[in-house]
């Protein structure tokens, strides 16, 4: 056994990590250091090896080879309890609070603050929680039950959860992706500060820009392996760099959309209401083309789609597919009527996990075959030509949605309706969660699509994608539509100056 | 109907289509399988009574209504519920058509009346549970205790008997093949084990099934109509429920309000054993038979070997939980 | 103190009867007797219930008093439930209550409760010993265990391979049944019980160990079925059974004297039963507590109902019995 002198400024050194799973080489060799009070930044693509290396820190998975050392103690592997000891947190995307308990019961939750009587001490839990809340300097109640604050808010209260461990590390995976973009900035204020107190936080994050912002190194993960780490003393590291190591080449940042011939208008919401005070909501779309539906988190964006798909009732207002008023009650009803809706949460709402990539495929169109007996050959076939065309990377059809990328689950739920044949598809935040590689995968789809005479709705909080892909854009803010936005006029500036209703052309409607 | 799936020219390669048999032999069921081999070869070699012809159609002919209930239960939890009123469902089934019976209907009007009763029980539950939005378990748990009620009540606690002859003839015959007497109930449930299979594997309404029960909310955004698919599992378990209910009652040619009291939870039993999982979504028919043939073997074995009946119900218990913790075992290891 | 719980009762009843039959005059008296079951899912309280309503109509007849019968009960035995059912019928005000208890300790104090109340009670079937009851008409089941083993041994013989059928395991009466059973074949050392098997009181579990018995023991010589559940399954369930009965290797006693079970003995598939007097537990019931009542008369307590043996040589009488629904006549002796 080695013994490795303490050294003050490494806090947790990993050395020749490997861990393989059944058929594949998770982690091959992964050497990493963590200095203390830093923010060191990973990166890579979905099944990279980023969160196998996590699962090693916290102890949720045992390394085949190599060795931790952290404080100078060197461990073989870590146990969930162990880690937890030695001070490491993790801040997971999935969410861990019970929605039905207040923000102070969620953090102390499992290490309650017991009184005299061995009661719980909920005045000693909220004064506690609210030291934490006070020395981050943001605005949340202690005493507000989990489920009535915002997604953003349940960001924040994960946040203060980890700090009341007092940690030494604390690991963040994607702790920006529920946010909009002013909580965003929030956000990586309050990650500089918690590393200036001297807590070392290692940042997992697919949006590149905000890395360069804040971080004080970066590593790049790939097909299990670290390819570099890099100092970013100046935070401006170039982005260019990090995208060519982490896919293996040199691609363009941002997809650039090829332009096509956009026909007469085929779809029509007219005077749409949702509830007996909000605002009419008119907009067109046009054969081929793709609308961009751009504006902040809690804008009325999310709403707006789904009253027009048929989930949520609506008060008033019409719909025209060309030329015919349809009538929407239900998710059927639009279904039949030729539209399809890729929601933002593939998992809760998008597809069912435990089934194959056949039955998610085809659940929607049935009906194409004839008879009451599925011909489960002919099934198989068509949903492999999709696997093919849309290079779904799944080991058989036959595979649980499950075991699959976040990327190709996306490019499954997008099967369903090219096998449905729909003529006007819905994106909500295609790309969540997806890396880049597959990002640009689904820009090139949608494209193709559009090309094939396809309508697409897109909603999207990642400007670049909104900018690169729209033919049109238009903004929400308060469940109104602010503007509409043409070829040159979609840009960054345009879009954030709307939708933070900094401009304000007065013009409501188109 | 013009589909966009012609882009890419190269031909996708076409695996062979797994057919009944591997689809047997594949991940969930080879476990169970395996359990119930090694349950028959231990009782083969143990006991000089377990497999004789006699024996095993015996074995097969008391499992079998249990079975086709848990088919239909089986349909129920894939499609992310449960009913606990199948055991009512059943005894009820069989003395309605008892009833019938006593007041000189014919043989087939009787037993069709007695599986309408079982469709409308579980039309109801079905009700109960897409358009009340109770909880399955509380809706069915409720319709468990109204039903047992009507069986008490209708019979004022009496078992209806002097079934005709043409009746019992259901439940006692048994078939030549070849050197074998195949008793007829334990036909009728390899013929429902085969219809439930196609309609569950082969057919969009089971396809929507899964799909209700794997996510609802997701296929419903998919175009299903959550709350039909509803209706039409919680019938189809009233209906096999009532389909094994009138076969156990011409079986033993008598319709007591007793009857079944406590079957839903063997027949849960066997749909979970045959990795059917309570979360919905998974799990197969086939899993259900080989469940329920590994609940009546262990009764009969407990009998054959003389085991303490005051120890018996521990001895199933454990059996139920290890058979599941071993297919527990097996899938996290994948 | 007696003095208190007359008026007490007195009041109770004149306010019940005038809630109940303002118009009826006060002279002739008018007794209600609940009568309560263990539950109504069970075909032999039907026939005690029959007995009830026989004797209240023999008495209205035979004096000048007006008896009535009020027949209440839980679907299932559960003894909480019997307890409401209880309360029920005190804050009714009954005039004197018959039950037979589901459970020995949750019923005492409900019973003590309704004797505090002026409400007298007596317990038949299944007793409460620790309450305040006057007396529980009963059988002792342990006797009845005996008397099933000697009917065996007549039938059988005094060697020979036994099985024992039960329903619940831990079923006090039956517990004593077997206990006196196998108490009834110790002197007998050739006598030996192969094996005790369950049915949960379930006709189908029934009739299905029974042959699983028989399966693994072909050469059985005897079989006790502590209570009838598989010989309410038509014949043909049990083929394995049948033929053995029939070809006369294999005895059968059974408890409980059903009209199913009389016609199974006159055809000879068994040999003996031992059957309480259900009818009885209505019939006599209600006549003890108009005598406790009105007569004022005292009992030990604990009143023997009796026993009904049956076998080939007296079957027909007690089929008589049943089919003219009159149990009064005593049954010729069974040997």
């Amino acid at each position: 056994m080695t013994i490795y002198r303490s050294e003050d400024h490494f806090i947790v050194q990993a050395h020749h990590i490997s861990k393989t799973f059944p058929g594949v080489k998770a982690l091959s060799d992964v050497s990493f250091i963590l200095r203390e009070g830093e923010i060191h930044c990973i990166v890579g693509e979905n099944g990279a090896g980023k969160s196998t290396f996590i699962k090693i820190l916290t102890g949720s998975l045992r390394p085949d080879s190599g060795e931790l050392v952290i404080h100078g103690k060197s461990y073989k592997s870590l146990t969930p309890y162990l880690s937890q000891s030695l001070g490491i947190q993790v801040i997971y995307q999935e969410n861990i609070l019970v929605p039905q308990m207040t923000v102070a019961e969620n953090v102390f939750v499992g290490r309650e603050r017991l009184n005299h009587f061995g009661l719980i001490d909920y005045k000693e839990t909220i004064r506690l929680t609210q030291t934490i809340i006070d020395s981050l300097k943001i605005n949340l109640d202690p005493e507000t039950p989990v489920e009535k604050l915002s997604p953003s808010g349940q960001q924040f209260v994960k946040i203060v959860k980890s700090l009341a461990y007092e940690p030494r590390i604390l690991i963040m995976d994607e702790p920006t992706a529920m946010f909009n973009v002013k909580d965003v900035e929030m956000v990586l204020n309050l990650v500089k500060d918690i590393s200036r107190r001297g807590i070392s936080v290692i940042y997992i994050s697919h949006r590149l820009e905000e890395i360069s912002e804040i971080a004080d190194r970066i590593t790049v993960f790939k097909d299990g392996q670290v390819v570099a780490t890099h100092e970013n003393p100046g935070k401006d590291f170039d982005l260019s760099v990090l995208i060519r190591e982490m896919v293996g080449r040199s691609v363009e940042a941002f997809y650039k959309k090829d332009r096509n011939t956009i026909g007469e208008v085929v779809f029509e919401v007219k005077n749409l209401r949702l509830h007996h005070h909000s605002p009419e909501i008119n907009f067109t779309l046009k054969k081929g083309e793709i609308l961009g539906i751009a504006g902040l988190v809690g804008s009325g964006r999310t709403e707006m789609i789904r009253a027009l798909f048929g989930m949520d009732p609506k008060i008033s207002g019409e719909v025209w597919y060309r030329g015919k008023r349809i009538t929407i009650h239900s998710p059927q009803d639009s279904i039949q009527a030729g539209i399809g809706l890729i929601t933002e949460d593939r998992h809760k709402t998008g597809l069912a996990l435990n089934l194959s990539v056949i039955k998610n495929t085809t659940i929607a169109g049935l009906d194409q075959y004839p008879g009451p007996i599925l011909n489960l050959t002919t099934e198989k076939t068509d949903v492999e030509q999709f696997i093919q065309e849309l290079d779904i990377k799944t080991p058989s059809p036959y595979q649980e949605v499950r075991f699959l990328s976040g990327g190709n689950q996306q490019k499954v739920v997008l099967a369903r309706w090219l096998f449905k044949d729909v003529d006007i598809l819905i994106f909500d935040e295609p790309t969540i969660g997806i890396d880049v590689n597959s990002k640009n995968e689904i820009y090139k789809l949608m494209t193709e699509l559009a090309q094939k005479g396809k309508s697409i709705i897109m909603i999207s909080s990642e400007l670049p994608e909104l900018i690169a892909l729209s033919d049109r854009v238009i903004v929400v803010k308060n469940g109104r539509i602010i503007t509409e936005l043409d070829d040159d006029e979609i840009t960054e500036e345009n879009i954030i100056s709307y939708a933070f209703g900094v401009t304000d052309d007065g013009q409501s409607e188109e | 109907m013009p589909t966009p799936k012609t882009e890419s020219d190269a031909e996708t390669t076409t695996s062979p289509q797994p057919g009944i048999g591997s689809k047997l032999l594949n991940n969930q069921l080879t476990t169970i399988i395996l359990i119930l081999f090694l349950m028959i070869i231990l009782l083969g070699s143990f006991t000089r009574t377990f497999l004789t012809a006699n024996n095993i159609f015996n074995v097969l002919r008391a499992f079998s209504w249990i079975a086709i209930a848990s088919f239909g239960q089986s349909m129920v939890i894939i499609g992310g519920g449960i009913d606990l009123s199948s055991g009512s469902t059943m005894a009820f089934a069989g003395i309605m058509t008892a009833m019938m019976l006593s007041y000189g209907l014919g043989v087939l009007v009787s037993i069709l009346i007695g599986l309408g009763f079982g469709v409308f029980i579980g039309f109801i539950n079905g009700i109960l549970v897409s358009q009340a939005k109770l909880p399955p378990f509380i809706a069915t748990l409720g319709m468990l205790s109204i039903l047992r009620g009507f069986c008490y009540g209708l019979t004022s606690g009496w078992p209806i008997r002097d079934l005709p002859r043409g009746f019992l003839f259901l439940g006692q015959t048994d078939l030549a093949f070849y050197i074998w007497k195949v008793p007829l109930p334990a036909l009728i449930m390899v013929f429902f084990v085969i219809i439930s299979y196609i309609y569950l594997s082969k057919t969009k309404g089971g396809y929507h099934i899964y799909a209700v029960g794997g996510n609802e909310y997701a296929a419903s955004l998919a175009g299903i109509d959550a709350k039909r698919v509803k209706y039409v599992i919680y019938s189809l378990s009233g209906l096999f429920a009532a389909v094994g209910g009138i076969l156990m009652t011409s079986r033993l040619g008598v319709a007591a309000p007793t009857a079944a009291q406590g079957y839903e939870l063997d027949i849960i039993a066997a749909a979970v054993i045959g990795g059917i999982s309570l979360n919905g979504g998974e799990g197969n028919v086939w899993g259900a038979l080989v469940g329920a043939a590994i609940m009546q073997i262990l009764r009969n074995a407990l009998v054959l070997v003389g085991f303490p009946a005051y120890w018996q119900s521990s001895a199933i218990g454990a059996v139920i939980i290890s058979a599941v913790m071993i297919d527990q075992y097996r899938k996290r290891r994948i | 103190m007696k003095m208190k719980k007359c008026v007490l009762c007195c009041v109770v009843l004149v306010f019940t009867l005038s809630l109940l039959f303002p118009a009826i005059s006060v002279a002739a008296n008018k007794y209600v007797f609940a009568w309560i079951p263990k539950a109504l899912n069970n075909p032999v309280f039907e026939l005690g219930r029959s007995g009830a309503l026989q004797k209240a109509k023999e008495l209205t007849e035979q004096t000048e008093d007006t008896v009535e019968v009020l027949y209440v009960a839980s679907v299932n035995s559960d003894a909480a439930e019997q307890v409401r059912v209880i309360e029920d019928v005190i804050s009714k005000g009954v005039d004197g209550i018959g039950v037979s208890c589901n459970d020995p300790t949750a019923l005492k104090d409900v019973i003590d409760k309704a004797i505090e109340a002026g409400i007298p009670v007596m317990t038949w079937d299944s007793d409460s010993p620790e309450s305040k009851r006057f007396t529980y008409l009963g059988v002792s089941n342990y006797e009845g265990g005996k008397a099933a083993a000697d009917l065996l041994i007549k039938a059988m013989g005094t060697s020979g391979e036994v099985a024992i059928l039960t329903g619940v395991p831990g079923a006090f009466n039956l517990e004593e049944r077997i206990r006196g059973f196998k108490d009834g074949i110790q002197d007998y050392p050739d006598i030996k019980v192969v094996t005790t098997v369950a049915c949960d009181d379930d006709i189908n579990k029934g009739v299905q160990v029974v042959e699983e018995v028989m399966q693994a023991n072909p050469d059985l010589n005897g079989w006790f079925f502590v209570g009838l559940w598989p010989l309410f399954a038509e014949r043909g369930s049990m083929p394995l059974w049948e033929a053995a009965a029939k070809a006369g290797t294999l005895k059968t006693i059974a408890f409980d004297t059903l009209p199913v079970e009389l016609e199974l003995l006159k055809d000879g598939y068994l040999s003996g039963l031992v059957g309480q007097k259900y009818w009885g537990w209505g019939y006599d019931t209600i006549q003890m507590l108009y005598d406790y009542i009105v007569n004022n008369k005292r009992y030990e307590s604990w009143t023997d109902s009796g026993m009904d043996i049956v076998t080939i040589k007296n079957v027909d009488a007690m089929i008589e019995a049943w089919e003219t629904q009159d149990f009064t006549k005593p049954l010729p002796p069974a040997f």
